[in-house]
């Protein structure tokens, strides 16, 4: 950012701009996390066009979140994140944002039954179907369906590793 | 013939303008090539009408008519308050003002190296100034005691008037400058006004032929209607793909339970928070009003919960 305030259209493009270049210099990265220490305030333009858009490209693939949040108290973090959401909201794009408390997800959110299983992603940081399926006491299939589903849809991200038994097996991880 | 604008001898507010400006007949697209603007003893310009006097008086030598601006009071009335504001640095120097324009602003005295004291800010449409949203914030917040006021109006109100301020640069299509405003009146008005105008074309010029494709159903829809539907539901000449700066702006004048009047080239709505959380056109509304180029939007809001 060109100062500590960021706003409008092209401004947030041209940043957004940086950080492809940034991120395709990194393929080996998946996720990113965008630090916030030192902006003062950012509208809902530049949020927008800089780093929801980010986010909303790579959706699926790599991941982004928000972190260091400079605030005095509680009232003060919403009120910075309120831009943010809004354009989370304009361009349904999850962004995962990274407090005190943990993890959580402004903008878009999704429907009572997958919140259930997002907030248990978000609760353990990372972890595989079986487990997941166990917890909230589900199908296998039900589950698996409804992780791809919040991976697909920028919640998530899906990393894959090889599994004990051979293959691979998928793990689902909070971004960040 | 000259035709006479008359402000009465009150506080003007944007309504105030209109009102007068309506009496006036249409000075703008009139036959009368003079235009004078008498501003009696006791009439004092408030921001929201100051701003768009503003930008009023530099289309009206912009498009080859001759003004004039006379403070009865000379400067110990409404022209010294403006001019501490910016007022006459933003004002065409082809506008004649009586008795006399100030020779060196009263603001640059007052101001000195300081910018952030700015209250009339300068938007040419062809160059951004990065700082602008800042200053004009700034300049507010400077005159609000209260710690608990200025945190919770620093972000809503820099993004209210910087969400306005780049709808000119990818709406307003016109070389003439826009102008922004940021006030509050303390004492027992205890009120903030934010007010950003420009003189382009106007918002329905390129909306309406986007509705049948974005929003068929309001391609019926009224000047006002549509004008409401900008800031509640975002609706843009560009459809949802880039969102609302308005809406945008709408949204964060809600916390703090914000009027909102909106003046396009013959239309004027005034927009008061509802039961449900959202803008209505509620009381002034009014068409097929003498023409003024482009869109002038004002906010103005009572500080007494925070203060």
């Amino acid at each position: 950012m060109a100062s500590d305030d960021g706003w409008g259209n092209k401004p947030g493009v041209l940043v957004n701009q940086k950080l492809v270049r940034m991120v395709e210099e990194m393929p080996q990265v998946a996720t990113f996390r965008v630090s916030l220490e030192g902006v003062r305030c950012v509208d809902v333009s530049f949020a927008r066009e800089s780093v929801i858009n980010l986010a909303k490209r790579y959706r699926g693939d790599k991941g982004f979140c928000l972190v260091d949040i400079e605030a005095t108290d509680d009232i003060e973090v919403e009120d910075i994140l309120d831009n943010w959401r809004l354009a989370a909201i304009d361009q349904q794009q999850p962004m995962t944002v990274w407090t005190d408390d943990g993890p959580r997800i402004i903008g878009p959110q999704p429907t009572e039954p997958t919140q259930q299983l997002l907030s248990l992603v978000l609760k353990r940081k990372d972890l595989g179907t079986p487990e997941a399926a166990k917890t909230l006491k589900k199908e296998l299939n039900n589950v698996s369906t409804r992780l791809k589903n919040l991976t697909d849809r920028g919640f998530i991200l899906r990393q894959e590793i090889p599994a004990q038994s051979g293959g691979v097996e998928f793990r689902y991880r909070a971004i960040g | 013939m000259t035709c006479l604008i008359e402000f009465p001898a009150k506080w003007i507010s944007s309504r105030h303008f209109e009102e007068t400006l309506t009496q006036a007949g249409d000075p703008l697209m009139g036959p009368d090539m003079d235009v004078r603007v008498n501003v009696p003893i006791d009439c004092r310009v408030m921001v929201d009408a100051g701003v768009r006097l503003l930008s009023y008086l530099n289309v009206l030598v912009h498009i080859g008519k001759t003004a004039t601006l006379a403070f009865e009071e000379g400067e110990s009335g409404a022209m010294g308050y403006l001019d501490r504001m910016g007022f006459f640095e933003c004002l065409n120097t082809r506008v004649t003002v009586l008795p006399a324009r100030p020779l060196l602003s009263r603001s640059q005295l007052y101001r000195g190296t300081n910018t952030l004291l700015v209250e009339f800010a300068r938007i040419p449409p062809d160059a951004r100034v990065a700082e602008l949203p800042r200053r004009l914030v700034s300049s507010l917040l400077n005159k609000v005691d209260a710690e608990k006021a200025k945190r919770v109006l620093e972000r809503p109100v820099f993004t209210m008037l910087s969400e306005l301020i780049e709808n000119i640069y990818e709406h307003s299509n016109t070389e003439l400058d826009g102008f922004a405003v940021s006030q509050y009146y303390g004492g027992r008005r205890n009120e903030v006004f934010i007010a950003v105008s420009d003189s382009g074309e106007g918002p329905m010029e390129r909306l309406r032929p986007a509705l049948p494709e974005f929003y068929p159903d309001l391609v019926g829809a009224s000047e006002s209607e549509l004008l409401v539907a900008m800031f509640t539901q975002g609706v843009s000449r560009l459809g949802q793909k880039k969102g609302s700066g308005l809406k945008s702006a709408g949204y964060h004048a809600l916390k703090f339970n914000s009027s909102l009047d909106v003046r396009i080239p013959t239309t004027y709505i005034q927009l008061r928070p509802a039961q449900d959380g959202q803008y209505k056109a509620k009381g002034y509304i009014s068409s097929g009003l003498p023409v003024v180029w482009g869109t002038h939007i004002s906010f103005n809001f009572k500080l007494d919960a925070l203060t």
